[in-house]
């Protein structure tokens, strides 16, 4: 049960610009939501001398990163944990903080299974060694790249072919570029790790948006120099402890907030033990769905009120094996394995080793589909199915002797309501998206949903929530409207490498192409001949 | 928190909580039984409004209007209650005009092919006379008024061992077991502890309800039977015109009414445009559709059941693709207590 004992020491005053005679439990800004974004807008309207408050639902700051701590794991992430190069807000934040990061292992080599065989391959993605699959793969990645340059990072609702690519799913627009069976289904791996979710339940241009406000197919989906290279030595949650331990008796925990009304001259938040917070903005900083726990008065506008039921979340259990050696780098495998096997529980593993080589382990996605068939199965059974398949994709007998085990299924998490991130399904994104971070009121928006860089990801959840906290210092007038969204300068210490594509990469035709190709110049060969022939036994009239 | 121990608790003061509460009535009077209802009125998606016409005023349904004939036990319970109904006027040409922008507007008489809705929705063709919300408020009636607490929105349901906990803007309740009748995305409002297990969670990320507003125009004379139409109009194709269908809202009483509706994608367009907009274009096509007699009209008012408290959208809560197979299962099986 809830204790209602939280909040009772409310104090607002302590800040120099907070007016002597306001009541305790009056702010300058309530912020709805003490994960990685709600607490960074916190952290900035603080920093620029105003009264923040933060009211989060859980007993722990972080939302959707997790950090536990335990005599078998040392400490584990249970939720968001990637970074990379390009995020180089969550970076600048860690660095203030002192949170080192490592490089995820990627020294051995990384494993397909597919067809129930595993083959080792380098770099970022899985080799294709039948020629027609590597001109389809090529041109599928390439293409959507090209899809991805047309559509504008801060409203893809106005991209020159949004509404034709809105009302298409993912799996449509792969049956009209794939020829091979072998790259749909690729393609589909590709759409579950990357969003949690299957290609039929999603809008084309939201999932090309979402690759590309992440850089690329490349950049998305590398370990090495791409959204997988690294994790915070410690944990992600420190982050937001960090964060937490700034703001002090700012963040009142287990204060889940079901109202918010906005009709008097302050807008007043209370939450569900019946505290009442006072302030003259809000920022709601939960995943646009979790709008829904709150009733507004007056009631969100329209669009807003239907958008926040049209978003699901997509769906995760985070897995780690635990076991007593680190058998697979002896044998060659670095620890990632990309596996396509329907049967198979994980999508995708990366070594989970911590970076002094202790604790061995392997981090594994249940994604989308199959989370959704998953999560009935007891945790033992689930361990069981997924021992089997490391055995297998590693080729050993070792794999099936773990001993510890963690796992974490974020679809259970009544304030989050799934993992990684919210998925557009088809015609959402051109008829509501424009809603999605425009201030209602004296309400403002953040959560990684709403980021235009790296969205879905803690990145995406530092940008969201620094924009809407200069959002809010423009309404009261400390700022100007043109300094609401700026670039972050890069991290000197994970600078980004440019993805260079060679010649081929770029001019290989697709599988169509090549067949026109194939098809038209044998055409011209058969012509060339006859007229050969004709020419050699005379049957042309000369001249 | 009150001393009161509630047998059962219902959520929702809708047509659906508050059959529950009139059978559990029925079965044993002694049950207490409370419905909670977040709205100040009961009927949920049923809400009928006076407003001006051709003799005074009269009454109309600006949602849930129709029932059909298979539709049994609704029937039954319009019975039971002692409620009347009465057909849909539905003689007359009929306007058809589907396919591209500047395809052809058609007019047919026959109810059969063509795409009637009527025909595609089960002719659903009868109304029952004074609105339909009075069903629900007929239900509350023999529930009793006492145990129907209007503006008291379900905040949070804590369940333990023994007792189900109902907390509401105003109160904390103590029950045996609750009975949650809103709609998927409503259910989603409520803070649950403990949370509600995965596969319900997907479910209710899953429905969104739709988005619809309904609009009654009011006329002095019925001008659209004079002129041998039926008042049903099917529009699919214009851009300029917001509502998709249209059918003759006649009153009993003899009031000439139409009821239209703008729907899904139109809805969420229109919705933010100006209401004096909307109605200029609703009007304008009707006019196009029906002739000059329809720009004088007695009054326009319209409901954009997205904007409603509590229903957050109309008709009803579809289910996303592949949903079916994972959620249909839990969708159903309500998280009974004790």
């Amino acid at each position: 049960m809830r204790s209602a004992a939280c909040g009772d020491s409310r104090d607002g005053g302590d800040h120099p610009d907070s007016t002597m005679t306001a009541p305790s439990n009056t702010y300058d800004v309530i912020v709805v939501g003490g994960g990685i974004s709600g607490l960074c807008a916190a952290k900035l309207l603080k920093a620029s001398g105003l009264s923040p408050v933060v009211l989060e639902a859980r007993d722990r700051v972080g939302g959707r990163t997790f950090t536990v701590q335990n005599k078998q794991t040392k400490w584990v992430d249970l939720g968001g944990a990637y970074i990379g190069p390009t995020q180089n807000r969550i970076l600048r934040l860690a660095r203030e903080y002192g949170v080192k990061t490592y490089k995820v292992n990627e020294q051995e080599n990384l494993v397909h299974y597919v067809k129930g065989k595993s083959y080792p391959f380098k770099g970022s993605f899985p080799p294709m060694w039948n020629p027609i699959v590597y001109l389809d793969f090529n041109n599928l990645f390439r293409t959507m790249d090209e899809m991805g340059k047309e559509i504008p990072r801060e409203a893809p609702w106005r991209a020159p072919h949004a509404e034709e690519w809105d009302k298409m799913t993912m799996q449509e627009l792969f049956e009209k570029i794939c020829w091979t069976s072998t790259v749909r289904r690729f393609a589909t791996l590709f759409v579950n790790v990357n969003v949690t979710s299957e290609p039929h339940e999603v809008s084309a241009l939201w999932f090309l948006w979402y690759v590309k406000q992440c850089g690329g197919t490349m950049r998305i989906f590398s370990t090495t120099n791409g959204g997988q290279e690294r994790k915070f030595l410690g944990g992600s949650s420190q982050i937001s402890e960090s964060m937490a331990k700034e703001l002090g008796d700012r963040v009142k925990l287990q204060s889940p907030v079901y109202r918010i009304d906005q009709t008097g001259d302050m807008v007043v938040v209370e939450t569900v033990d019946k505290q009442t917070y006072m302030a003259r903005y809000v920022i709601v900083a939960t995943p646009p769905g979790l709008n829904l726990k709150m009733h507004f008065s007056p009631e969100l506008p329209p669009l807003r009120n239907q958008l926040v039921h049209r978003v699901p979340m997509g769906s995760v259990i985070k897995c780690m094996v635990y076991y007593k050696e680190n058998f697979w780098r002896k044998k060659g495998y670095c620890g990632s394995m990309v596996i396509e096997e329907e049967g198979a529980p994980i999508g995708l593993t990366l070594d989970d080793t911590k970076p002094d080589g202790t604790v061995p382990a392997i981090m594994g996605f249940i994604l989308a589909r199959k989370c959704r068939k998953l999560c009935e199965l007891t945790k033992e059974e689930r361990l069981k199915r997924i021992c089997e398949i490391y055995s297998r994709v590693l080729g050993s007998e070792e794999a099936l002797h773990p001993v510890h085990y963690e796992e974490k299924n974020w679809c259970e998490e009544e304030y989050s309501g799934g993992c990684y991130t919210v998925y557009f399904p088809p015609g959402i994104l051109t008829q509501f998206g424009r809603v999605l971070r425009e201030p209602v009121g004296r309400l403002y928006f953040a959560g990684t949903e709403t980021a235009t860089e790296w969205s879905g990801y803690m990145e995406g959840a530092v940008q969201a929530g620094e924009r809407a906290a200069r959002e809010v210092m423009c309404a009261m007038g400390k700022i100007h409207q043109s300094q609401i969204w700026q670039t972050e300068p890069q991290c000197v210490e994970v600078p980004a490498v440019p993805f260079v594509s060679t010649f081929w990469e770029r001019n290989l035709p697709s599988v169509g192409g090549f067949l026109k190709f194939v098809g038209v110049s044998s055409v011209l060969c058969v012509a060339t001949a006859a007229g050969l022939v004709a020419y050699k036994k005379g049957l042309l009239p000369r001249c | 928190m009150t001393a009161d121990i509630w047998d059962v608790i219902i959520v929702g003061a809708g047509l659906s909580g508050l059959s529950a509460a009139y059978l559990f009535k029925k079965r044993n009077p002694k049950l207490r039984i409370l419905v909670l209802e977040g709205k100040d009125r009961v009927g949920g998606r049923t809400v009928t409004s006076e407003i001006p016409a051709a003799n005074g005023v009269d009454h109309w349904d600006f949602g849930g209007q129709w029932v059909g004939s298979t539709q049994i036990h609704l029937l039954e319970l319009i019975k039971e209650l002692g409620l009347e109904t009465y057909p849909q006027f539905n003689t007359g040409k009929k306007v058809h005009h589907m396919g591209r922008p500047d395809a052809k507007v058609r007019t047919y008489r026959t109810s059969i092919p063509a795409l009637s809705p009527w025909v595609l929705m089960d002719l659903t063709q009868i109304l029952w006379k004074g609105g339909t919300q009075q069903l629900s408020e007929c239900l509350a009636e023999r529930v009793g008024w006492k145990n129907v607490r209007l503006g008291s929105a379900v905040t949070a349901i804590w369940q333990d061992a023994e007792w189900a906990r109902v907390t509401t803007n105003t109160d904390t309740l103590l029950c045996r077991a609750v009975i949650v009748t809103c709609p998927p995305h409503l259910a989603a409002k409520i803070h649950y502890e403990p949370a509600l297990p995965s596969q319900r969670e997907f479910l209710t990320q899953n429905m969104p309800v739709g988005h619809m507003i309904k609009f009654i125009i009011t006329y002095q004379t019925a001008f659209w039977k004079e002129n041998g139409f039926s008042g049903e109009i099917v529009a699919g194709s214009s851009t300029n015109c917001p509502f998709s269908v249209t059918f003759d809202a006649t009153s009993p009483s003899g009031n000439a009414a139409l009821v239209g509706f703008i729907a899904g994608k139109h809805a969420s367009q229109w919705s933010s445009k100006e209401a004096g907009v909307r109605r200029e274009a609703v009007i304008s096509s009707l006019v196009n559709y029906l002739g000059p007699e329809a720009a004088s009209f007695i009054h326009y008012q319209e409901k954009d059941w997205a904007n409603e408290d509590y229903s957050g959208g109309c008709p009803v809560n579809v289910m996303a693709p592949d949903n079916m197979q994972v959620c249909y299962s839990v969708g159903y099986s309500e998280m009974q207590q004790v």
